[in-house]
């Protein structure tokens, strides 16, 4: 580290946008004459300014400020005298510098950082206990540097931001299309009925996170399939400064009755009192996706439509020669930043089209954010933002959908092909789905207001409220002339659907500095987080239109609606305590106490615990000099996870009977006892840094297991009562252990390396159903009745396996027909009785190696994921073969399409049996080529720091499941429905170029 | 900072803190917790007079819901009905495999889940009219229609499974006592439904429980209290199942195209067929049994050249009959009625052929129908030819077929041999019923 004291850089124009001027005038610039200001740049070893530093007075929490995108801060208002600065940033060892500040005086202070391979310094907020250090902290938690992953490579949305990044979170695409739901889960499965998605803050606001369907009314399957559209992707990555992972019980215990899940903590952008009034950066996007063309119908060319199979002599089309197209992409986002020395702002606006490769499939999503900051005294500071996204996609049909658009196509036999049906579509042709609309349109804003309190330095408090309202409108339209018949539609549907969403936050927290004997010091939390969350589904469908031309629910000739309504309100008081021991030992106590509306109304109200410890070895003094970080940690911690809104009450339903009445029964038999289920979690681990941080290692082992899980007690139908009896009988323990290592190869000002690998592994079983079989809710049919302990995966694979094979050469087959008339006879696979297990369906093992290589002003990076040990019912594959369609099977028959005896063994084994295929994999997740623009180049088109990426995201997998990919789930982002890959579309591979610049 | 500094300190802000939070708890915050539910109604709030006759339209509507899948289960484990589908399920059903305590839920559980929710429903209704009503109940068309439906119920399951419980979670029966039980709830609904002022209640409910006692004593054995009810259903009398589209909701008939060509024709009937017009609207008829010379209108299919099953494996003829999403489908009638007589009259313990085939022709040539009329049976094999053919035709896909074929043992005639005669008892029953074990079923046997 070393500081200098330097002329300012020279500014060449200024821009002075009018929403600077309003600010300035609005809240003024109040230089105090008994204060100065500390300005300076903050940037790595090569040169370059680092943005999102954050530099801060030591012992003050309103003295701090951020670095701009060239690196550059100014820190106003700083009393004359000596003072301590300190500057943090995500990826870099934090410095701290001795300053002595002048009265009316500017102290230049320029910091380097070198860049560390350990995060122990860096700042984490703890879900709402206040920001601490990472190395105070016995629990896990993951950071995501989004302002860097942005920089270096086009990220599409949150998903991907967050994919491969944290050990133990799984982030997945699961539905294919652009703009569909991703499967995001933090170490492993821990309800048997309850949501899997981690709660979602931003700036401390809770937001809505769906990624399922909600639209379920219809003719037909739901909306899109199984291709739900999911509310994360419609936060700009742009926007976003840092994401905060709280991985389990042990670290979100102060959020709650919903924490099981871990919670995701995302931190916008701030504006930075940079050395000019505004800072612009702006981005242009372009590129393409496109599918790998890897699907089974490339022997369709082979066959015509014949007449034995309804064919009209079409020859049939391989879908990857003209279904897949190269769907294009364009985008921009600009952002501007600046304030003063009291106020600060960062506002942003975003454009983007993406457009999927199986069309129609489109997302237009344009958003605006303003992120303000005051400070009208040195007590007092207030953030305000404000967020709006408009997010309009036209949905893929696909999933379990009798019009799954590439189902269709690649599920059918080419020997049925006709004119109108060229793949041999079996359910709807092609061209007719292609007429259809899906869409779904959203207006979402988020808004939030902070106010931050500081009685004393060591006093101080913060209230926040906040909301996101989000309205969805949902538009399905079947024309008249379509071929819709096994969707249930005949002459044409129109479906509407309209989601309201709002949830409320209040969050209120109290922080108290003292010091007590025996050298230590307390950091004491207390208070109160609340939120009401809202949810209203309107329905409108119409069915059967008079003729072409029309396509509103009212010309149709029946028409119906439906609504449904769901309200929670959580409300919660914590309390904390951090206490210190000569900054080597850290230990932390706290309580947070939740009441529900949710829980049963003869269940009060729940408490959660929490306690951890950490201890830095480096204090100590006697490890060797390799070691340049070590600190122990141990936690253990409890949260919760509310029930559904209404399902303590004993309910019931309303439901059409006859022609135009209506008939009520028995719907949900309630249970006044209900409660939220409890985690609780117990963690320990380790952090390493070697070598002067050059080397960072970090271990840690987890034992959480739910207990009170809810169970969805089944009565015997004769019982009545449609819906389960949920009952919190069950437990649930998931085992894991995560690590990672991350190593600075190489680093000098003219090249750099660096590596790292993420491993993690999960190991997940039900502990206890309370004598309940879920039976084929989870397809665990085997489990017999009472049986208490059960040991095996929520979401196990579980099916009939093949147990011989014989050939019969009299009586006939339902398949085959006659075995006499066969000159080979009828092969025959038999089957098992009983189902028998497979494995688990999700991962067991997930392992991520990223590179990053610098030379010059060029950047290489590559990330690369592993996942192991996870098995599902490869639907798609027994379903095409049934069919008399894909090309395992069509490859297999002569070559006039005559029957043989693989093609015939093919057939009889799909007919009796599924298949049961492993999903691991080993993917190119992302790779990516960014030119730092040099600054004559710069200088040249008078802009700042510019940068030119090319980059590829899903490029390629390895895979051994005869499927399209095996990432896949039928069901979209389901919590529970992820072990089978029916009809969905895979992932597509995304190329892009980004072009981002400065001034 | 002292250590008495502090303590004094922390416990003003403790005793503050806890104030706040009782003063909240206390006052401003009672009752905030207390979110309705506006879109379901708790257990109180149906013991009222204004909502007691949606309640029990629910119960005969949950019947009416449960009524076609059943019958498309029933239909797929007789000669009737084959799976085109690509559902394992729906192929383990129509080639006969099932076993007892079949290992997985399969098609053939939730029909029956639904019978048993539906019977639980009635009763669940009936307590709460006589709750409601109190001595009022006695002439309230409301009971006489959740008594027929809990007799109902017991009766489809007689016939569709194998065994089932009697009543709410007990142990598993055999399905010839479903068939007396039910004949006992009929017994007490036609008594209900005779007490009954409304006219218009009383003829319905009346005919219900007539035509259910037919049926059920039919099927329990007892021709003569079988053609005792039969002869007292009133003429042109026809309970329906009814179906509607509204909202697609699942009220919509279920056997609607049969299921989107996963269901069709049995292959051994594919020759009885006659295309009208091969090549244009598909309109197709099975022959009639007794003279191949002409088409059986009630037998229609839809015959489209070339036209595969879902599976793609063979030819689909798909059963035109009811193959309206919101048509209704048939329960009980006289036509029903008319057959059970001419079946006892044959096959009662005093034969009368005659009778019988007289009973069976004047159906025939109805209006809507007009066949020719069959020979007079001259023996008890012969008898049985014509009334199983004769109801194969009349009642098709009303489910009724699985359990005729098991009456007059025709499997091995029909080549079902190794085929499940019933459908087994359902795996959510059994799973979730304290009176039964996994593992203890002992059927259905196989032809």
């Amino acid at each position: 580290m070393y500081t200098t004291r330097s002329p300012g850089r020279h500014v060449r124009f200024r821009v002075r946008p009018i929403l600077a001027s309003a600010a300035l005038l609005l809240f003024g610039a109040t230089a105090q004459a008994q204060n100065g200001v500390i300005a300076g740049t903050v940037s790595d070893l090569t040169g370059r300014g680092l943005s999102a530093v954050r530099l801060q007075i030591v012992g003050s929490q309103t003295l701090a400020t951020g670095t701009d995108d060239l690196g550059r801060y100014v820190l106003r208002a700083v009393p004359a005298g000596p003072h301590v600065l300190r500057a943090t940033r995500l990826g870099f060892r934090p410095e701290t510098q001795n300053i002595t500040v002048r009265a009316g005086d500017t102290t230049r202070v320029n910091i380097t950082l070198n860049e560390s391979a350990v995060e122990l310094s860096q700042v984490v907020v703890t879900g709402t206990g206040g920001a601490v250090e990472k190395r105070q902290v016995g629990a896990s938690i993951g950071q995501v540097d989004a302002s860097k992953l942005t920089e270096q490579m086009a990220v599409p949305d949150v998903g991907r931001l967050l994919s491969s990044k944290v050990t133990g979170l799984r982030a997945t695409t699961v539905g294919g299309g652009v703009g569909t739901g991703q499967d995001i889960r933090i170490r492993g499965t821990a309800s048997l009925s309850l949501s899997q998605r981690p709660a979602v803050y931003v700036d401390g606001v809770r937001v809505d996170s769906r990624a399922t369907e909600w639209f379920t009314s219809g003719a037909c399957c739901s909306f899109g399939g199984g291709a739900s559209t999911d509310r994360l992707g419609d936060l700009n990555p742009s926007d976003i400064e840092r994401i905060e992972v709280l991985k389990g019980a042990a670290a979100a215990t102060l959020y709650g009755s919903e924490a099981t899940n871990g919670v995701i903590q995302i931190f916008t952008k701030r504006g930075r009192t940079g050395d000019r009034p505004t800072e612009w950066n702006i981005g242009l996007g372009t590129g393409f996706q496109e599918l790998r063309h890897n699907l089974q119908t490339k022997e369709f060319p082979r066959f015509v439509g014949i007449p034995a199979f309804g064919g009209d002599g079409t020859r049939a089309l391989d879908a990857n020669e003209t279904m897949i197209e190269k769907g294009p992409y364009y985008g921009i986002d600009v952002s501007a930043s600046g304030g003063t020395a009291r106020s600060t702002y960062y506002t942003s606006s975003q454009f983007s089209k993406d457009v999927g490769s199986i069309q129609p499939n489109d997302q237009v999503k344009g958003s605006l954010r303003l992120n303000l900051t005051f400070a009208p005294s040195d007590k007092w500071t207030i953030e305000a933002r404000s967020a709006y996204v408009r997010d309009r996609i036209n949905e893929i049909q696909a999933g379990n959908n009798w019009t799954a658009l590439l189902g269709n196509a690649i599920n059918g036999n080419p020997r049925s092909a006709t004119k109108k049906r060229p793949y041999g579509e079996a359910w709807v042709p092609v061209e007719d789905i292609k007429t259809m609309t899906t869409q779904s349109d959203v207006d979402r804003w988020t808004g939030g207001l902070t106010l931050n309190y500081t009685f004393r330095p060591n006093l101080t408090q913060r209230f926040t409220v906040g909301i996101d309202a989000v309205n969805d409108h949902k538009d399905r339209f079947f024309p008249y002339a379509g071929q819709f018949g096994p969707a249930g539609v005949t002459n044409g549907q129109k479906n509407l659907g309209l989601r309201n969403y709002k949830t409320y936050t209040i969050d209120y927290l109290l922080q108290y500095n003292f010091k007590l004997p025996f050298s230590i010091e307390s950091n004491l939390s207390a208070g109160g987080q609340g939120f009401w969350d809202i949810e209203s589904l309107l329905y409108g469908i119409g069915n059967t239109f008079a003729g072409p031309g029309v396509n509103s629910i009212s010309s149709a000739a029946t028409t119906a609606s439906r609504e449904e309504y769901t309200k929670t309100i959580n409300m919660g008081v914590l309390a904390q305590n951090r206490f210190s021991w000569k900054d080597q030992v850290f230990a932390t106590v706290g309580l947070r106490v939740d009441g529900n509306s949710a829980f049963g109304k003869n269940y009060g109200y729940k408490r959660y615990p929490k306690v951890d410890l950490s201890y830095d070895m480096m204090k100590g003094g006697y490890l060797p000099g390799f070691i340049s970080a070590a600190r122990i940690r141990a936690a253990y911690g409890e949260a919760g996870k509310m029930p559904g809104p209404f399902d303590s009450f004993t309910s019931y339903a309303s439901t059409p009977v006859f022609a135009s009445a209506i008939g009520i029964v028995p719907l949900n038999p309630g249970n006044a006892d209900l409660r939220p289920e409890k985690s609780v979690e117990k963690e320990v681990g380790l952090e390493l840094g070697l070598f002067d941080d050059r080397l960072g290692i970090e271990a840690s082992f987890y034992n959480q297991k739910t207990l009170d899980a809810i169970v969805q007690k089944q009565n015997a139908p004769s019982a009545g009562f449609t819906q389960a009896k949920r009952v919190n009988i069950g437990e649930i323990q998931n085992l894991g252990w995560e690590g990672s290592i991350n190593y600075q190869v190489y680093a000098s000002a003219r090249m750099d390396w660096t590596s790292g690998l993420k491993l993690d592994g999960n190991e997940n079983r039900i502990i206890d159903l309370g004598g309940v079989n879920l039976g084929n809710n989870f397809r665990m049919p085997l489990i017999r009745k009472g049986q208490k302990t059960v040991y095996y995966p929520i979401g196990g694979v579980w099916d009939r396996k093949p147990t011989g094979f014989s050939v019969k050469t009299t009586g006939s087959d339902p398949t085959l027909g006659s075995c006499t008339a066969l000159t080979y006879g009828c092969p025959t696979t038999t089957r098992s009785d009983t189902v028998v297990y497979f494995g688990p369906g999700l991962p067991k093992y997930n392992v991520s190696w990223s590179n990053q290589l610098r030379y010059r002003s060029f950047t290489l990076y590559g990330l690369v994921s592993m996942e192991r040990g996870a098995w599902f019912g490869n639907g798609d594959r027994a379903y095409r073969i049934r069919q008399g369609g894909s090309d395992e099977y069509l490859s297999r028959l002569g070559p006039n399409g005559e029957r043989t005896f693989r093609a015939d063994s093919t057939a009889q084994f799909a007919s009796i049996l599924n298949y049961i295929d492993k999903r691991d994999n080993v993917r190119l997740r992302e790779i990516s080529l960014a030119w730092q623009v040099p600054e004559g180049v710069s200088n040249m088109f008078r802009v700042g720091r510019s940068s030119v990426t090319l980059s590829g995201q899903n490029l390629m997998w390895w895979d051994d499941c005869n499927c399209v990919d095996p990432n896949m789930n039928w069901a979209g982002a389901s919590s529970f429905s992820f072990n089978n890959g029916f009809l969905m579309q895979p992932a597509p591979r995304v190329f892009r170029l980004q072009i981002r610049t400065r001034f | 900072m002292s250590l008495h500094t502090f303590r004094v300190r922390a416990g003003r802000m403790a005793m503050h803190a806890t104030t706040g939070a009782l003063l909240c708890s206390g006052l401003a915050c009672s009752g905030i917790l207390d979110v309705p539910n506006p879109q379901a109604f708790g257990d109180d709030a149906l013991n009222d007079p204004i909502i007691l006759k949606t309640v029990t339209d629910g119960v005969e509507g949950s019947v009416h819901q449960a009524y076609d899948d059943f019958i498309i289960v029933a239909e797929l484990n007789s000669d009737d009905m084959e799976s085109t589908s690509t559902w394992i399920d729906w192929e383990d059903v129509s080639e006969g495999r099932l076993r007892h305590d079949w290992p997985t839920g399969g098609a053939f559980s939730g029909p029956q889940d639904a019978l048993l929710r539906a019977r639980f429903a009635a009763q669940s209704a009936k307590a709460r009219v006589n709750r409601v009503l109190g001595a009022g109940a006695a002439t309230s068309p409301l009971l006489a229609q959740v008594l027929a439906m809990d007799a109902l119920s017991d009766l489809l399951i007689g016939m569709g499974w194998c065994e089932g419980p009697l009543a709410v979670g007990t142990a598993r029966e055999p399905d010839t006592k479903f068939f007396t039980q039910a004949a006992t709830k009929f017994t007490t609904a036609l008594t209900t439904a005779q007490a009954l002022t409304d006219a218009a209640a009383k003829s319905k409910w009346t005919n219900v429980a007539y035509a259910g006692l037919a049926r059920s004593y039919l099927l329990a054995g007892d021709y003569a209290k079988a053609r005792e009810n039969a002869q007292k259903v009133s003429a042109g009398f026809q309970y329906d199942a009814i179906y509607q589209e509204l909202a697609q909701s699942t009220t919509g008939n279920q056997f609607h195209q049969n299921r989107n060509r996963s269901g069709g024709l049995r292959r051994m009937y594919h020759s009885r067929v006659h295309e009208i017009d091969p090549q244009g609207t598909g309109e197709a008829y099975l022959r009639d049994w007794s003279d191949p010379t002409v088409d059986d209108k009630r037998m229609a299919v839809t015959r489209k050249a070339g036209q595969l099953g879902v599976n793609n494996r063979f030819a689909y003829y798909g059963i035109t009959k009811y193959s309206d999403r919101n048509g209704p489908i048939r329960i009980f009638s006289k036509v029903e009625a008319n057959l059970i007589e001419a079946e006892a009259d044959m096959l009662g313990a005093t034969p009368n052929y005659q009778a019988g085939a007289d009973i069976i022709n004047a159906q025939r040539a109805r209006a809507g129908v007009g066949l020719p009329p069959i020979a007079t049976p001259t023996d008890r094999a012969s008898a049985v030819t014509a009334i199983a053919n004769e109801r194969q035709a009349e009642l098709w896909v009303e489910g009724h077929r699985q359990q005729d074929i098991l009456r007059f043992n025709l499997g091995a005639s029909l080549g079902l041999t190794g085929h499940a005669k019933k459908l087994p008892l359902s795996r959510t029953e059994i799973l979730n019923n304290t009176s039964m074990t996994d593992g203890g079923g002992s059927c259905p046997a196989v032809y």
